[in-house]
């Protein structure tokens, strides 16, 4: 029997450790943590991700926009990606994976948009909301040209 | 195998030496101005970063813009700011290890 498995940002984040010698990944949204898959507790993750968006704004200060941020400690690695106003870290061992790692979670960060946004609005999903509208009744004479959902039961 | 040259970003590296706390460069004063403006920071981060984890502070840091990558090393065991180390910036979007390998060459 086929198992539907729901997309999630946890299993998105959790494909990324396919990409190297990944120690940990943290997802953020400005200063909120999204997903901690660090081995560390969210207190650390909230602490961390509060300098790396501290080291966002000293560049944009003098406006730069810093795309990448990249720091070897022993024994690890930190890779930070930004896209937006969403950060990914990463903790890496090996430093010559560093490129590819960041390739990866570029294209993650794209291709999570929606996931993300999702996370960050979880009322935006109900179609009763905003110009999109669930068609029922006469729903087809709508009075403000929006956008309707047709049930797949109405097809 | 294929395997990075670190030659191929020579030509277009401006180079810093990080020595007992000053900057040194290859090319203007002002160039070493701000490569030493960009390493503070970054340095400064990149403690809190470590901090953050218990991680200590950090051996090498690096940033990427679009148009722009930073990246310096510190050649030894020692970390503090005036232990010596070396850096390059490069005009471009360039890879991380490559330009590692660059400065660790040195």
């Amino acid at each position: 029997m086929a198992v539907k498995i729901a997309p999630s940002l946890r299993s998105a984040l959790e494909r990324l450790k396919h990409a190297g010698a990944v120690n940990g990944v943290c997802l953020a949204w400005r200063r909120q943590v999204l997903v901690n898959l660090l081995p560390y507790e969210d207190f650390r993750a909230d602490k961390l991700m509060h300098s790396l968006h501290d080291a966002h704004e000293h560049f944009a200060g003098g406006g730069r926009e810093v795309q990448t941020f990249w720091f070897g400690y022993e024994g690890v690695h930190v890779l930070a990606l930004r896209r937006g106003e969403c950060s990914l870290l990463v903790l890496h061992s090996r430093a010559f994976e560093a490129d590819f790692i960041a390739k990866a979670g570029e294209v993650l960060l794209d291709d999570c948009q929606l996931l993300i946004d999702a996370a960050l609005n979880p009322s935006g999903s109900n179609s009763d909301s905003g110009d999109t509208r669930r068609l029922n009744g006469d729903g087809l004479h709508g009075d403000e040209g929006g956008t309707y959902l047709v049930p797949r039961t109405g097809i | 195998m294929i395997t990075a040259d670190p030659s191929a970003l020579s030509a277009e590296l401006k180079r810093f030496q990080i020595c007992d706390g000053n900057i040194v460069g290859d090319t203007s004063e002002e160039d070493a101005t701000h490569f030493a403006a960009d390493f503070q920071g970054l340095r400064h981060f990149g403690q809190k970063i470590g901090a953050a984890l218990e991680l200590g502070p950090p051996w090498m840091g690096a940033f990427r813009e679009a148009d722009f990558t930073h990246l310096w090393a510190y050649e030894g065991l020692g970390l503090s700011a005036n232990d010596p180390g070396n850096g390059a910036v490069i005009a471009r979007h360039a890879p991380l290890m490559e330009l590692l390998e660059n400065v660790s060459a040195e």
